[in-house]
């Protein structure tokens, strides 16, 4: 894992509707940040109220934000990594809205409709033709809550490259000449109609994962994540001579469906954004949890490999192969578990979108026991 | 790669009678492994010339082994693995049943066939937890050394780890552990290759399209977090495909594949199961990894990817144990027999596996020598490496 493991969990969204729940989801990823921010390895880049919008408080706070409220977080580079990540979320109150240059305009990664409000994310590393760290945020920088997105959102250096999350951002993607592709990470629940979620965030130092719940019931339903990715003995990192750093974005209405790949995420490989692919779904593995050879049975924990590819429409087929594995102490595969289980103590806690199915492992704060969060707000480590 | 790379490769096991095909296979066995123990890197424990014989020269050679010869040879352990493995190996040639004096007592796959070459493995602990010799004959080396019956000897209040999984307890040859793993059949022409280091051992012979007939690996397993293994080795070998997905192995130890694992908590020898650490989609879709070319311009875009080889414990107990040692045996998806490939970091490694297979099979990798063409070259003697 890369640096100190912080979150914001047991987040629970109970305002009433979903568009409260969505302004609340985005208002905690937002604190989250500033937490980050005082923590040294984040900043605010970016900070849009909304439409009508006088702040960042919660649903029922004095200074709420509005429909269409963004944010840029940059998690700063460290020790490790060279290149900065900007991360962009937004909320919106329904899916007609338009406000201006705040709308997302796209939206990938969810098959749920986006009728009763949403948030979503994107994400972009740019290097410069020198290979240095770069922003590729091209909207303004004031951080007032006036801020506002440019056209194209996400602008290339000159003679430098770039990563964009989601991949239809990138050079010969659907959405490349604005770069507004957004990714979902909330959307309408389920037929039943409107009820409390659960949310929870997770970050180190470069990594972060978003995981919804959305009737509040342990199911992780819906997540969006961007990790980085680490090399495995012989090769070490496939990518070491590039200069964007080994990440993946991805973002799903399902943890780990039983076929491989998605159309969501990405993975830089020589300044580009192909799709990523997850494999090293052993069944074997699975069927063999938890582990008996442990004096005290383990359910074990394994990194799940990314590998690369362009799909079949775009003009360039070539580039495609393993670019790393995600970190284990991050995001780690896991079987037999139900969602909202816990290992290790209460140092991790299960997503899976079934009962005891194939599932992802993500850091927890070894006290707090799942299902018991009562506020927006939820808990900080 | 752990130490230096030795062995004997594209041999020519050929003969008329096949008994000659043996002989030449188990001398060869012998030639290899006398590399690394004139280097340093291995020990030779013990050794029989067999009945008749007067040396390991070949059989028409002017001090040839005999029926039923056999060594012994140990490798040390050093800062990647704990345990010693001491390797024995002995033939047979045609109408003298495996097992009969001076290599009694003796099987090779719970018989005793004749016209076969057998290999076992074994290690052991101590009371204490050290390692210890496991060998229980006499250690002259000198041609003329006796097994004990049992072949392999537990050590008082210590532990055992015993390939093929039939030597040890529950086992059909726990009495006298005297059972082995065949890895050459006298009877056709073949090509067989050995090589090791410091950690592993391969044996494979194919025949002349690069059809794997048979193979042996013992060496390094990389254990789990936390495992509480003494013993960290993994043998297991196969007259004919790479099996995934069940049991490798059984406990009379008369079947094709045979595997062995020490397991932790009840420390005893146990059968394994190997993972199925697949690719995704259609399994060699991701082959070569052409990421690297797009990441690294300079080269040359032909790099394939191998997995590790995951090992279960399946039989008391039930859950992975660890992998192999990268370095060793590892899987491959993609690529046919006798195909060579070439590592990132410019090591090299042979794939083995039934050539005739659909890519989409697996196949296992092996370390493999730069230079070495595996079609070409083949003779009696192969070609000795060291690198």
């Amino acid at each position: 894992m890369s640096g100190t493991a912080r979150g914001k969990i047991e987040m629970l969204l109970s305002s009433g509707t979903q568009a409260g729940d969505a302004r609340d989801l985005w208002t905690s990823i937002y604190n989250h940040f500033v937490n980050l921010e005082n923590a040294g390895v984040a900043s605010i880049v970016s900070l849009y109220w909304g439409v009508g919008g006088t702040g960042t408080d919660y649903t029922g706070g004095g200074a709420p934000s509005g429909t269409g409220a963004f944010f840029v977080g940059a998690l700063l580079p460290n020790a490790n990594r060279t290149h900065t990540i900007y991360w962009l979320f937004q909320w919106t109150e329904d899916s007609t809205v338009d406000p201006g240059n705040a709308a997302p305009a796209t939206r990938v990664g969810l098959a749920r409709s986006i009728t009763n409000g949403g948030v979503f994310a994107a994400a972009a590393v740019a290097a410069d033709e020198d290979g240095n760290d770069a922003n590729p945020w091209g909207g303004s920088t004031n951080g007032d809550g006036a801020d506002s997105k440019s056209d194209p959102v996400w602008v290339t250096p000159a003679n430098g490259t770039a990563l964009y999350y989601p991949y239809q951002n990138a050079d010969g993607g659907s959405q490349d000449a604005s770069r507004d592709g957004i990714a979902t990470l909330y959307g309408d629940g389920f037929a039943a109609g409107y009820a409390d979620s659960r949310a929870h965030l997770v970050t180190d130092d470069d990594s972060l994962v978003v995981t919804v719940d959305y009737d509040a019931t342990g199911t992780q339903d819906d997540w969006i994540w961007g990790v980085a990715l680490e090399g495995i003995e012989p090769y070490g990192d496939p990518l070491s001579s590039q200069h964007i750093p080994a990440l993946a974005f991805d973002a799903r209405d399902e943890w780990f469906e039983t076929a491989f790949g998605s159309l969501t995420g990405c993975v830089p490989i020589d300044g580009a954004s192909p799709e990523v692919y997850w494999g090293g779904l052993d069944t074997i593995w699975q069927a063999r949890q938890p582990n008996d050879c442990y004096a005290t049975p383990r359910y074990m924990m394994r990194a799940l490999p990314a590998y690369g590819a362009y799909d079949t429409t775009r003009q360039d087929a070539s580039g495609q192969g393993f670019v790393g594995q995600t970190q284990p102490e991050f995001a780690a595969y896991v079987a037999g578990l139900p969602g909202a289980d816990t290992l290790d103590g209460l140092s991790r806690f299960v997503c899976n979108s079934g009962a005891a199915g194939i599932g992802v492992a993500i850091p927890w704060d070894g006290v707090t026991v799942p299902g018991t969060g009562t506020t927006p707000q939820g808990t900080d480590f | 790669m752990p130490g230096t790379l030795r062995g004997v490769i594209n041999q020519r096991l050929w003969g008329d009678p096949s008994t000659d095909c043996v002989q030449v296979a188990f001398t060869n066995l012998w030639r290899a492994f006398q590399l690394g123990i004139a280097a340093g890197q291995l020990e030779l424990i013990a050794s029989n010339y067999g009945a008749g014989g007067t040396g390991f020269d070949y059989f028409d050679g002017a001090n040839p082994s005999g029926a039923n010869a056999w060594f012994v040879v140990r490798f040390p352990p050093n800062a990647q693995r704990t345990s010693s493995m001491y390797v024995l190996v002995q033939w047979t040639p045609d109408l003298v049943a495996f097992g009969t004096a001076p290599g009694n007592p003796g099987l090779v796959q719970s018989n005793t066939t004749d016209t076969r070459v057998g290999i076992a493995v074994a290690s052991a602990r101590d009371a204490g937890g050290a390692d210890v010799s496991p060998w229980g004959g006499s250690t002259n080396a000198d041609g003329a050394d006796t097994k004990s019956d049992p072949v392999w000897a537990l050590p008082a209040g210590g532990e055992l780890y015993l390939f093929p999984r039939s030597n040890a307890t529950g086992g059909s040859d726990a009495v006298s552990a005297q059972n082995t793993q065949q890895v050459v059949l006298g009877s056709r022409e073949l090509n067989g290759h050995v090589v090791y280091d410091d950690d592993n051992l391969v044996v494979f012979v194919e025949d002349a399209e690069g059809t794997i007939d048979s193979w042996l690996y013992a060496g390094r397993l990389v254990l789990e977090p936390d495992l509480d293994v003494d013993i960290d080795l993994w043998c297991g070998g196969n007259t004919s495909v790479i099996l995934t997905g069940s049991t490798f192995g059984d406990l009379t130890g008369s079947g094709s594949d045979q595997s062995s694992i020490h397991l932790p908590i009840n420390r005893v020898t146990a059968l394994s199961l190997l993972g199925d650490f697949s690719f995704p989609t259609s399994d060699y879709t991701f082959q070569p990894n052409d990421a690297y070319a797009r990441a690294e311009p300079d080269n040359d875009g032909t790099w394939w990817e191998e997995r590790p080889i995951t090992i279960f414990a399946a039989e008391t107990l039930t859950g992975q144990v660890g992998h192999i040692d990268m370095d060793g045996v590892c899987f491959i998806f993609g690529m046919a027999p006798p195909a060579v490939l070439e590592r990132p970091d410019g090591a090299q490694r042979r794939v083995i596996g039934t050539a005739s297979n659909t890519l989409s099979q697996p196949k296992i990798t092996v370390p493999w020598f730069s230079g070495s063409n595996p079609l070409n070259s083949y003779q009696r003697e192969g070609i000795e490496v060291e690198q």
